[in-house]
Protein backbone atom coordinates (compact mmCIF):
# COMPACT_ATOMS: atom_id res chain seq x y z
CA UNK A 1 0.00 0.00 0.00
CA UNK A 2 1.72 3.38 -0.49
CA UNK A 3 1.78 5.85 1.94
CA UNK A 4 1.44 9.73 1.48
CA UNK A 5 2.86 9.92 4.82
CA UNK A 6 4.74 7.70 7.31
CA UNK A 7 6.72 8.31 10.21
CA UNK A 8 8.67 5.45 12.06
CA UNK A 9 9.66 5.83 15.43
CA UNK A 10 9.12 9.87 15.07
CA UNK A 11 10.25 11.87 18.13
CA UNK A 12 10.74 15.22 18.80
CA UNK A 13 12.58 16.55 22.10
CA UNK A 14 12.65 20.60 23.20
CA UNK A 15 15.18 21.01 26.13
CA UNK A 16 14.71 17.28 26.99
CA UNK A 17 11.12 17.12 27.09
CA UNK A 18 9.53 15.06 24.41
CA UNK A 19 6.64 16.75 22.56
CA UNK A 20 6.26 14.24 20.26
CA UNK A 21 7.28 10.63 21.55
CA UNK A 22 7.79 7.85 18.91
CA UNK A 23 5.13 8.30 16.88
CA UNK A 24 4.27 5.58 13.67
CA UNK A 25 1.99 7.64 11.69
CA UNK A 26 0.43 5.86 7.98
CA UNK A 27 -1.49 7.96 5.99
CA UNK A 28 -2.60 6.06 2.52
CA UNK A 29 -2.65 8.16 -0.36
CA UNK A 30 -6.48 9.74 -1.12
CA UNK A 31 -7.72 9.36 2.24
CA UNK A 32 -8.54 11.99 4.82
CA UNK A 33 -7.02 11.76 7.83
CA UNK A 34 -7.88 13.68 11.23
CA UNK A 35 -5.48 14.17 13.74
CA UNK A 36 -7.44 14.36 17.16
CA UNK A 37 -6.17 15.33 19.95
CA UNK A 38 -6.17 17.92 23.02
CA UNK A 39 -4.12 21.40 22.96
CA UNK A 40 -0.18 20.89 23.44
CA UNK A 41 -0.80 16.91 22.39
CA UNK A 42 1.95 17.01 19.69
CA UNK A 43 -0.14 17.94 16.65
CA UNK A 44 1.53 20.84 15.52
CA UNK A 45 5.00 19.63 16.10
CA UNK A 46 4.18 16.76 14.33
CA UNK A 47 3.50 18.46 11.32
CA UNK A 48 6.17 21.27 11.37
CA UNK A 49 8.51 18.01 11.25
CA UNK A 50 6.60 16.81 8.13
CA UNK A 51 6.71 20.17 6.52
CA UNK A 52 10.97 20.21 7.07
CA UNK A 53 10.11 23.15 9.25
CA UNK A 54 11.51 21.26 12.56
CA UNK A 55 13.54 18.72 12.42
CA UNK A 56 13.57 14.87 14.36
CA UNK A 57 15.34 14.35 17.17
CA UNK A 58 15.12 10.46 16.67
CA UNK A 59 12.71 8.38 13.77
CA UNK A 60 12.20 8.99 10.52
CA UNK A 61 9.48 10.96 8.09
CA UNK A 62 8.66 8.92 4.86
CA UNK A 63 6.63 11.66 2.26
CA UNK A 64 5.72 10.26 -1.12
CA UNK A 65 8.17 7.45 0.05
CA UNK A 66 11.29 9.48 0.05
CA UNK A 67 12.79 9.87 3.69
CA UNK A 68 12.73 13.60 4.70
CA UNK A 69 16.14 15.19 4.78
CA UNK A 70 17.29 18.99 5.48
CA UNK A 71 17.89 18.88 1.83
CA UNK A 72 14.28 17.84 0.88
CA UNK A 73 12.61 20.81 -1.11
CA UNK A 74 11.55 19.21 -3.95
CA UNK A 75 9.02 17.43 -2.02
CA UNK A 76 7.79 20.40 -0.75
CA UNK A 77 6.64 21.36 -3.84
CA UNK A 78 3.97 18.74 -3.80
CA UNK A 79 2.56 19.87 -0.40
CA UNK A 80 0.29 22.78 0.84
CA UNK A 81 0.76 23.54 4.59
CA UNK A 82 -1.24 25.60 6.81
CA UNK A 83 0.44 25.21 10.46
CA UNK A 84 -1.04 27.15 13.20
CA UNK A 85 -3.34 30.87 12.51
CA UNK A 86 -1.41 31.23 8.94
CA UNK A 87 0.68 33.97 8.49
CA UNK A 88 0.88 36.72 5.68
CA UNK A 89 2.56 39.45 4.43
CA UNK A 90 0.34 41.76 5.84
CA UNK A 91 0.85 44.57 3.76
CA UNK A 92 -0.07 42.84 0.46
CA UNK A 93 -3.59 42.37 -1.01
CA UNK A 94 -4.81 38.51 -0.93
CA UNK A 95 -4.17 38.30 -4.29
CA UNK A 96 -0.46 39.61 -4.04
CA UNK A 97 0.24 37.25 -1.27
CA UNK A 98 -1.38 34.27 -2.97
CA UNK A 99 1.19 35.50 -6.24
CA UNK A 100 4.10 36.19 -4.28
CA UNK A 101 3.55 32.12 -3.36
CA UNK A 102 2.97 30.95 -6.32
CA UNK A 103 6.30 32.36 -7.63
CA UNK A 104 7.94 30.77 -4.94
CA UNK A 105 6.58 27.69 -5.52
CA UNK A 106 6.94 27.78 -9.50
CA UNK A 107 3.88 27.74 -10.32
CA UNK A 108 2.31 29.53 -12.99
CA UNK A 109 -1.03 29.20 -14.26
CA UNK A 110 -2.77 32.76 -14.52
CA UNK A 111 -6.30 31.42 -13.72
CA UNK A 112 -4.65 29.36 -10.35
CA UNK A 113 -5.47 32.41 -7.88
CA UNK A 114 -9.05 33.63 -8.78
CA UNK A 115 -10.03 29.66 -9.15
CA UNK A 116 -8.56 29.17 -5.38
CA UNK A 117 -10.60 32.49 -3.89
CA UNK A 118 -13.68 30.83 -5.65
CA UNK A 119 -13.02 26.82 -4.01
CA UNK A 120 -12.78 29.14 -0.55
CA UNK A 121 -15.13 32.02 -1.17
CA UNK A 122 -13.54 34.71 -0.59
CA UNK A 123 -15.01 37.91 -2.28
CA UNK A 124 -14.50 41.44 -2.44
CA UNK A 125 -11.07 41.71 -0.99
CA UNK A 126 -9.28 43.27 -3.75
CA UNK A 127 -8.13 46.67 -2.49
CA UNK A 128 -7.49 45.25 1.23
CA UNK A 129 -3.70 44.35 2.45
CA UNK A 130 -4.16 41.14 4.55
CA UNK A 131 -4.17 43.37 7.76
CA UNK A 132 -6.92 44.08 7.82
CA UNK A 133 -8.63 40.53 7.46
CA UNK A 134 -10.48 38.71 10.35
CA UNK A 135 -9.35 35.67 11.54
CA UNK A 136 -11.79 33.62 9.74
CA UNK A 137 -11.03 35.35 6.50
CA UNK A 138 -7.26 34.83 7.04
CA UNK A 139 -7.94 31.11 7.43
CA UNK A 140 -9.77 30.75 4.45
CA UNK A 141 -6.93 32.85 2.64
CA UNK A 142 -4.83 30.50 4.40
CA UNK A 143 -6.54 27.62 3.11
CA UNK A 144 -6.73 29.31 -0.01
CA UNK A 145 -3.16 29.69 -0.91
CA UNK A 146 -2.50 25.98 0.43
CA UNK A 147 -4.50 25.12 -2.59
CA UNK A 148 -3.54 27.01 -5.66
CA UNK A 149 -0.64 25.04 -6.69
CA UNK A 150 -2.88 21.90 -6.50
CA UNK A 151 -0.64 20.04 -4.35
CA UNK A 152 -1.63 16.38 -4.16
CA UNK A 153 -1.36 16.58 -0.24
CA UNK A 154 -2.44 19.06 2.39
CA UNK A 155 -1.85 19.45 5.57
CA UNK A 156 -4.06 21.34 7.81
CA UNK A 157 -2.98 22.56 11.47
CA UNK A 158 -6.34 23.38 12.71
CA UNK A 159 -8.20 24.53 9.72
CA UNK A 160 -11.73 25.56 11.23
CA UNK A 161 -10.37 27.61 13.95
CA UNK A 162 -11.83 31.12 13.74
CA UNK A 163 -14.67 29.94 11.12
CA UNK A 164 -18.50 30.73 11.41
CA UNK A 165 -20.70 27.56 11.58
CA UNK A 166 -21.63 28.19 7.75
CA UNK A 167 -17.64 28.67 7.50
CA UNK A 168 -17.29 25.42 8.91
CA UNK A 169 -19.67 23.93 6.77
CA UNK A 170 -18.69 25.33 3.47
CA UNK A 171 -14.73 24.87 4.30
CA UNK A 172 -15.78 20.99 5.25
CA UNK A 173 -17.29 21.08 1.87
CA UNK A 174 -14.61 21.80 0.32
CA UNK A 175 -12.57 19.36 1.98
CA UNK A 176 -14.78 16.56 0.90
CA UNK A 177 -14.47 18.37 -2.90
CA UNK A 178 -10.67 18.66 -3.19
CA UNK A 179 -10.26 14.85 -1.72
CA UNK A 180 -12.59 13.71 -3.99
CA UNK A 181 -12.41 15.10 -7.21
CA UNK A 182 -9.28 16.33 -6.78
CA UNK A 183 -7.78 13.55 -5.42
CA UNK A 184 -5.89 15.04 -2.37
CA UNK A 185 -4.73 13.45 0.47
CA UNK A 186 -5.63 15.62 3.52
CA UNK A 187 -4.59 15.44 6.76
CA UNK A 188 -6.72 17.78 9.11
CA UNK A 189 -5.94 18.39 12.60
CA UNK A 190 -8.23 19.73 15.26
CA UNK A 191 -8.97 19.07 19.48
CA UNK A 192 -12.73 19.28 18.13
CA UNK A 193 -13.93 15.48 17.27
CA UNK A 194 -17.01 16.62 15.65
CA UNK A 195 -15.17 18.33 13.14
CA UNK A 196 -13.22 15.04 12.29
CA UNK A 197 -15.58 12.55 12.70
CA UNK A 198 -17.71 13.66 9.80
CA UNK A 199 -15.04 13.91 7.42
CA UNK A 200 -12.84 11.66 7.63
CA UNK A 201 -11.28 8.12 6.62
CA UNK A 202 -9.34 7.30 9.18
CA UNK A 203 -8.24 9.01 12.82
CA UNK A 204 -5.24 9.31 14.50
CA UNK A 205 -5.50 10.33 18.34
CA UNK A 206 -2.52 11.46 19.81
CA UNK A 207 -1.93 12.80 23.53
CA UNK A 208 1.05 13.90 25.30
CA UNK A 209 3.05 12.86 22.08
CA UNK A 210 1.74 9.42 21.62
CA UNK A 211 -0.19 8.34 19.00
CA UNK A 212 -2.76 6.68 21.05
CA UNK A 213 -4.92 5.07 18.33
CA UNK A 214 -4.80 5.00 14.77
CA UNK A 215 -8.11 3.44 12.69
CA UNK A 216 -10.31 4.02 10.59
CA UNK A 217 -13.91 5.45 10.61
CA UNK A 218 -15.41 2.70 9.24
CA UNK A 219 -14.19 0.08 11.85
CA UNK A 220 -14.88 2.28 14.75
CA UNK A 221 -18.79 2.74 13.19
CA UNK A 222 -19.16 -1.17 12.55
CA UNK A 223 -17.45 -1.80 15.91
CA UNK A 224 -19.93 -1.65 18.67
CA UNK A 225 -21.68 1.24 18.01
CA UNK A 226 -25.19 -0.01 19.32
CA UNK A 227 -26.45 -2.21 22.35
CA UNK A 228 -28.72 -2.89 24.75
CA UNK A 229 -28.22 -2.58 28.47
CA UNK A 230 -30.06 -4.44 30.24
CA UNK A 231 -29.99 -3.45 34.39
CA UNK A 232 -31.15 -6.95 36.67
CA UNK A 233 -30.13 -7.67 40.11
CA UNK A 234 -29.54 -11.25 38.87
CA UNK A 235 -26.82 -10.71 35.95
CA UNK A 236 -25.31 -14.75 36.61
CA UNK A 237 -28.99 -15.95 36.00
CA UNK A 238 -29.38 -12.99 32.68
CA UNK A 239 -26.16 -14.23 31.29
CA UNK A 240 -27.40 -17.91 31.40
CA UNK A 241 -30.71 -17.45 29.66
CA UNK A 242 -29.04 -15.24 27.23
CA UNK A 243 -26.54 -17.79 25.99
CA UNK A 244 -28.61 -20.75 26.49
CA UNK A 245 -32.00 -19.39 25.46
CA UNK A 246 -31.77 -16.71 23.25
CA UNK A 247 -27.99 -17.95 21.54
CA UNK A 248 -26.51 -14.47 22.21
CA UNK A 249 -22.97 -14.59 22.74
CA UNK A 250 -21.35 -11.34 22.24
CA UNK A 251 -22.55 -9.63 25.55
CA UNK A 252 -20.80 -8.40 29.03
CA UNK A 253 -21.40 -8.25 32.14
CA UNK A 254 -20.34 -4.42 32.34
CA UNK A 255 -21.07 -4.09 36.72
CA UNK A 256 -22.67 -6.23 39.41
CA UNK A 257 -26.41 -5.55 37.83
CA UNK A 258 -25.44 -4.80 34.50
CA UNK A 259 -25.39 -6.51 31.04
CA UNK A 260 -24.76 -4.98 27.49
CA UNK A 261 -25.59 -6.77 24.64
CA UNK A 262 -23.46 -6.23 21.26
CA UNK A 263 -25.19 -6.02 17.64
CA UNK A 264 -27.81 -8.27 18.53
CA UNK A 265 -30.77 -8.45 16.23
CA UNK A 266 -33.05 -9.80 18.65
CA UNK A 267 -35.91 -7.08 19.33
CA UNK A 268 -36.22 -5.99 22.80
CA UNK A 269 -39.87 -7.29 23.80
CA UNK A 270 -38.27 -10.74 22.98
CA UNK A 271 -35.26 -10.55 24.93
CA UNK A 272 -37.98 -8.85 28.06
CA UNK A 273 -40.37 -11.54 27.61
CA UNK A 274 -37.65 -14.40 27.67
CA UNK A 275 -35.81 -13.25 30.79
CA UNK A 276 -39.59 -12.03 32.46
CA UNK A 277 -40.12 -15.89 31.91
CA UNK A 278 -37.19 -17.20 33.22
CA UNK A 279 -37.84 -15.20 36.42
CA UNK A 280 -35.18 -12.94 36.40
CA UNK A 281 -36.48 -9.13 37.07
CA UNK A 282 -35.05 -6.92 35.52
CA UNK A 283 -35.14 -2.73 36.44
CA UNK A 284 -34.52 -1.42 33.02
CA UNK A 285 -34.10 -2.51 29.19
CA UNK A 286 -32.63 0.33 27.04
CA UNK A 287 -31.10 0.56 23.79
CA UNK A 288 -28.00 2.73 23.55
CA UNK A 289 -25.61 4.39 21.39
CA UNK A 290 -21.92 3.98 21.69
CA UNK A 291 -21.00 8.27 20.28
CA UNK A 292 -18.13 8.48 18.85
CA UNK A 293 -17.08 11.21 21.71
CA UNK A 294 -17.26 8.19 24.33
CA UNK A 295 -14.72 6.19 22.31
CA UNK A 296 -12.26 8.55 22.16
CA UNK A 297 -12.93 10.18 25.37
CA UNK A 298 -11.82 6.41 26.10
CA UNK A 299 -8.90 6.30 24.78
CA UNK A 300 -7.77 9.35 26.10
CA UNK A 301 -8.32 8.31 29.27
CA UNK A 302 -6.49 5.05 29.13
CA UNK A 303 -3.87 7.14 28.11
CA UNK A 304 -3.48 8.24 31.60
CA UNK A 305 -5.41 11.83 31.74
CA UNK A 306 -8.88 12.14 33.18
CA UNK A 307 -11.30 14.04 30.89
CA UNK B 1 18.83 33.81 -7.86
CA UNK B 2 18.14 37.51 -9.49
CA UNK B 3 14.36 35.66 -9.61
CA UNK B 4 14.93 35.22 -5.71
CA UNK B 5 16.16 39.16 -5.40
CA UNK B 6 13.20 40.57 -7.70
CA UNK B 7 10.64 38.27 -5.30
CA UNK B 8 12.48 40.40 -2.29
CA UNK B 9 12.14 43.48 -3.96
CA UNK B 10 8.22 43.08 -4.63
CA UNK B 11 7.50 41.34 -1.14
CA UNK B 12 8.62 44.22 0.49
CA UNK B 13 7.74 47.37 -2.13
CA UNK B 14 11.73 48.33 -1.81
CA UNK B 15 11.57 50.28 -4.53
CA UNK B 16 9.71 52.82 -1.65
CA UNK B 17 13.07 53.19 -0.40
CA UNK B 18 14.43 54.85 -3.90
CA UNK B 19 12.56 57.84 -2.65
CA UNK B 20 14.01 58.08 0.85
CA UNK B 21 17.53 57.56 -0.81
CA UNK B 22 17.12 60.56 -2.91
CA UNK B 23 15.47 62.76 0.15
CA UNK B 24 18.37 61.76 2.38
CA UNK B 25 21.28 62.41 -0.76
CA UNK B 26 19.29 66.19 -0.73
CA UNK B 27 19.41 66.59 2.68
CA UNK B 28 22.89 65.69 2.57
CA UNK B 29 24.08 67.52 0.28
CA UNK B 30 21.63 71.30 1.83
CA UNK B 31 23.67 70.69 5.08
CA UNK B 32 27.38 70.47 3.13
CA UNK B 33 26.03 73.54 0.90
CA UNK B 34 25.30 75.39 4.31
CA UNK B 35 28.15 74.03 6.12
CA UNK B 36 30.35 75.91 2.78
CA UNK B 37 28.15 79.15 3.43
CA UNK B 38 28.26 79.00 7.23
CA UNK B 39 32.21 79.21 7.05
CA UNK B 40 32.34 82.35 4.28
CA UNK B 41 29.90 83.90 6.57
CA UNK B 42 32.58 84.11 9.32
CA UNK B 43 35.14 84.76 6.53
CA UNK B 44 36.43 81.67 6.59
CA UNK B 45 36.81 78.80 4.04
CA UNK B 46 34.99 75.76 4.91
CA UNK B 47 37.43 73.10 2.50
CA UNK B 48 40.47 74.08 1.51
CA UNK B 49 40.04 71.50 -1.28
CA UNK B 50 38.29 69.10 -3.04
CA UNK B 51 39.38 65.85 -1.40
CA UNK B 52 38.28 67.39 2.22
CA UNK B 53 35.27 67.91 0.93
CA UNK B 54 34.89 64.43 -1.13
CA UNK B 55 36.21 63.26 2.81
CA UNK B 56 33.13 65.21 4.25
CA UNK B 57 30.40 63.78 1.87
CA UNK B 58 31.78 60.56 1.71
CA UNK B 59 31.62 59.97 5.69
CA UNK B 60 27.74 61.81 5.75
CA UNK B 61 26.80 59.17 2.71
CA UNK B 62 28.22 55.88 4.66
CA UNK B 63 26.90 56.81 7.62
CA UNK B 64 23.43 57.57 6.27
CA UNK B 65 23.36 54.37 4.22
CA UNK B 66 24.43 51.69 6.57
CA UNK B 67 22.15 52.87 8.73
CA UNK B 68 19.09 52.91 5.82
CA UNK B 69 21.09 49.45 4.93
CA UNK B 70 20.42 48.10 8.75
CA UNK B 71 17.07 49.06 8.14
CA UNK B 72 16.11 47.01 5.26
CA UNK B 73 18.42 44.25 6.72
CA UNK B 74 16.29 44.14 10.20
CA UNK B 75 13.02 44.32 7.84
CA UNK B 76 13.65 41.96 5.13
CA UNK B 77 15.41 39.06 7.33
CA UNK B 78 14.61 40.03 11.14
CA UNK B 79 11.35 41.02 10.35
CA UNK B 80 10.36 37.85 8.39
CA UNK B 81 11.10 35.88 11.63
CA UNK B 82 9.37 38.47 13.76
CA UNK B 83 6.27 38.36 11.84
CA UNK B 84 6.42 34.29 11.79
CA UNK B 85 6.93 34.99 7.18
CA UNK B 86 9.57 32.87 7.75
CA UNK B 87 7.66 29.66 8.31
CA UNK B 88 6.14 30.14 4.94
CA UNK B 89 9.15 31.26 3.06
CA UNK B 90 11.44 28.02 4.33
CA UNK B 91 7.87 26.04 3.57
CA UNK B 92 8.93 26.75 -0.40
CA UNK B 93 10.86 24.17 -2.36
CA UNK B 94 14.10 26.50 -2.42
CA UNK B 95 17.07 25.87 -0.18
CA UNK B 96 17.09 27.92 2.80
CA UNK B 97 20.94 28.78 2.19
CA UNK B 98 19.44 31.12 -0.93
CA UNK B 99 16.72 31.93 0.44
CA UNK B 100 18.45 34.14 2.61
CA UNK B 101 21.71 34.64 0.55
CA UNK B 102 19.17 36.51 -1.73
CA UNK B 103 17.69 38.70 1.31
CA UNK B 104 21.49 39.55 2.05
CA UNK B 105 22.20 40.07 -1.49
CA UNK B 106 19.41 42.60 -1.63
CA UNK B 107 21.00 44.60 1.45
CA UNK B 108 24.86 44.59 -0.29
CA UNK B 109 23.50 45.64 -3.51
CA UNK B 110 21.53 48.46 -2.27
CA UNK B 111 25.13 49.64 -0.08
CA UNK B 112 26.83 49.46 -3.00
CA UNK B 113 24.72 51.41 -5.05
CA UNK B 114 23.32 53.83 -2.72
CA UNK B 115 26.78 54.83 -1.04
CA UNK B 116 28.39 54.73 -4.71
CA UNK B 117 25.81 57.17 -6.92
CA UNK B 118 24.75 59.24 -4.11
CA UNK B 119 28.75 60.12 -3.91
CA UNK B 120 28.50 60.89 -7.36
CA UNK B 121 25.39 62.82 -6.84
CA UNK B 122 26.27 64.64 -3.87
CA UNK B 123 29.49 65.46 -4.98
CA UNK B 124 28.37 66.57 -8.63
CA UNK B 125 26.10 68.87 -6.97
CA UNK B 126 28.57 70.49 -4.23
CA UNK B 127 31.13 71.02 -7.02
CA UNK B 128 28.07 72.63 -8.98
CA UNK B 129 27.28 74.96 -6.30
CA UNK B 130 30.65 75.79 -5.60
CA UNK B 131 31.80 76.80 -8.94
CA UNK B 132 28.88 79.14 -8.47
CA UNK B 133 29.46 80.79 -5.13
CA UNK B 134 33.16 80.24 -5.83
CA UNK B 135 33.13 78.19 -2.40
CA UNK B 136 36.25 75.77 -2.70
CA UNK B 137 39.01 77.92 -3.38
CA UNK B 138 41.26 75.63 -5.50
CA UNK B 139 40.67 74.27 -9.35
CA UNK B 140 39.16 71.01 -9.82
CA UNK B 141 41.25 68.43 -11.06
CA UNK B 142 41.16 64.82 -13.30
CA UNK B 143 43.29 63.57 -10.49
CA UNK B 144 40.37 65.12 -7.97
CA UNK B 145 38.22 63.36 -9.79
CA UNK B 146 39.99 60.05 -10.39
CA UNK B 147 40.91 59.87 -6.49
CA UNK B 148 37.50 60.92 -5.20
CA UNK B 149 35.93 58.06 -7.71
CA UNK B 150 38.52 55.35 -6.39
CA UNK B 151 37.78 56.59 -2.80
CA UNK B 152 33.98 56.15 -3.37
CA UNK B 153 34.22 53.01 -4.96
CA UNK B 154 36.18 51.64 -2.36
CA UNK B 155 34.13 52.75 0.60
CA UNK B 156 30.94 51.27 -1.42
CA UNK B 157 32.33 47.52 -1.66
CA UNK B 158 33.70 47.70 1.84
CA UNK B 159 30.73 48.87 3.04
CA UNK B 160 28.41 46.02 1.59
CA UNK B 161 30.29 44.24 4.49
CA UNK B 162 29.88 46.69 7.15
CA UNK B 163 26.43 46.95 6.62
CA UNK B 164 25.87 42.89 7.51
CA UNK B 165 27.58 42.76 10.71
CA UNK B 166 24.42 44.32 12.50
CA UNK B 167 22.73 41.06 11.39
CA UNK B 168 25.09 39.63 13.83
CA UNK B 169 23.68 41.34 17.06
CA UNK B 170 19.82 41.41 15.17
CA UNK B 171 19.90 37.61 15.12
CA UNK B 172 20.77 36.33 18.84
CA UNK B 173 17.04 37.50 19.65
CA UNK B 174 15.70 38.60 16.38
CA UNK B 175 15.33 41.92 17.07
CA UNK B 176 14.79 44.39 14.74
CA UNK B 177 15.97 47.57 17.41
CA UNK B 178 18.89 46.11 17.69
CA UNK B 179 20.19 45.68 14.19
CA UNK B 180 19.53 49.58 13.70
CA UNK B 181 20.99 50.41 17.09
CA UNK B 182 24.28 48.13 16.35
CA UNK B 183 24.70 49.76 12.78
CA UNK B 184 24.23 52.97 13.85
CA UNK B 185 26.75 52.60 16.66
CA UNK B 186 29.47 51.00 14.08
CA UNK B 187 29.02 53.78 12.20
CA UNK B 188 30.07 56.15 14.62
CA UNK B 189 32.75 54.83 15.33
CA UNK B 190 34.17 54.03 12.09
CA UNK B 191 33.59 58.07 11.29
CA UNK B 192 34.11 59.51 14.31
CA UNK B 193 37.53 61.80 14.45
CA UNK B 194 38.64 65.12 13.89
CA UNK B 195 39.70 66.90 11.04
CA UNK B 196 40.00 64.66 8.16
CA UNK B 197 41.13 61.64 10.39
CA UNK B 198 38.21 58.98 11.37
CA UNK B 199 38.93 55.91 12.35
CA UNK B 200 37.34 54.26 8.87
CA UNK B 201 39.98 56.24 7.13
CA UNK B 202 42.36 54.03 8.21
CA UNK B 203 41.33 51.21 4.99
CA UNK B 204 42.12 48.45 6.89
CA UNK B 205 39.49 48.84 9.51
CA UNK B 206 36.69 49.11 7.36
CA UNK B 207 38.03 46.19 5.49
CA UNK B 208 38.00 44.18 8.68
CA UNK B 209 34.50 45.12 9.70
CA UNK B 210 33.56 44.29 6.19
CA UNK B 211 35.10 40.90 6.01
CA UNK B 212 33.33 40.55 9.70
CA UNK B 213 29.86 41.13 8.08
CA UNK B 214 30.53 38.96 5.67
CA UNK B 215 32.03 35.80 8.07
CA UNK B 216 29.04 37.29 10.11
CA UNK B 217 26.37 36.39 7.49
CA UNK B 218 28.31 32.98 6.22
CA UNK B 219 27.90 31.78 10.00
CA UNK B 220 23.95 32.71 10.06
CA UNK B 221 23.51 31.20 6.67
CA UNK B 222 25.64 28.00 7.72
CA UNK B 223 23.35 26.19 9.74
CA UNK B 224 20.21 27.07 8.84
CA UNK B 225 19.02 23.96 6.92
CA UNK B 226 18.89 21.93 9.95
CA UNK B 227 17.29 24.87 12.40
CA UNK B 228 14.69 24.21 13.85
CA UNK B 229 11.66 27.00 12.53
CA UNK B 230 9.13 28.04 14.89
CA UNK B 231 6.72 29.76 13.97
Amino acid sequence: MSYILKTVNLTKAFKGREAVSSVNIHIKKGEIYGFLGPNGSGKTTLMRMAANLIKPTEGEIEIFGDKLTDKSYEVLKRMGTIIETPVFYEKLTARENLELHCEYMGYYDKGAVDKAFELVNLKDIEKKPVKEFSLGMKQRLGIARAITTKPEFLMLDEPINGLDPIGIREVRNLFKILNKEYGITLLISSHILGEIEQIADTIGVINNGRLLKQVSMESIREEDSEYLEITTNNCKGAAYVLENDLGITNFRVIENNCIRIYGSSIPQSELSKTLILKDIAIDSINRKDVSLEDYFMKILNGGGISA
Amino acid sequence: MLKLIELEIKKFKLSRFIKGVLIADLIIAGVVVLIMFGERAENRVAFEDYRTAAFIIGAFVKMTFTIFAAVILSKIVIGEYKSNTIGVLFMYPISRKRLIAAKLAVVMIFTFLSIFLSDIFIGFVIYVIGLWHDLIPVVLTAADIAGFLRNSLVDAAAYMGVALAPLYFGMRKKSTSATIVSSVIICSVLNSGSGDFSLGSIIIIPILLAVAGVVVAYLTIRNIDSKDIMV
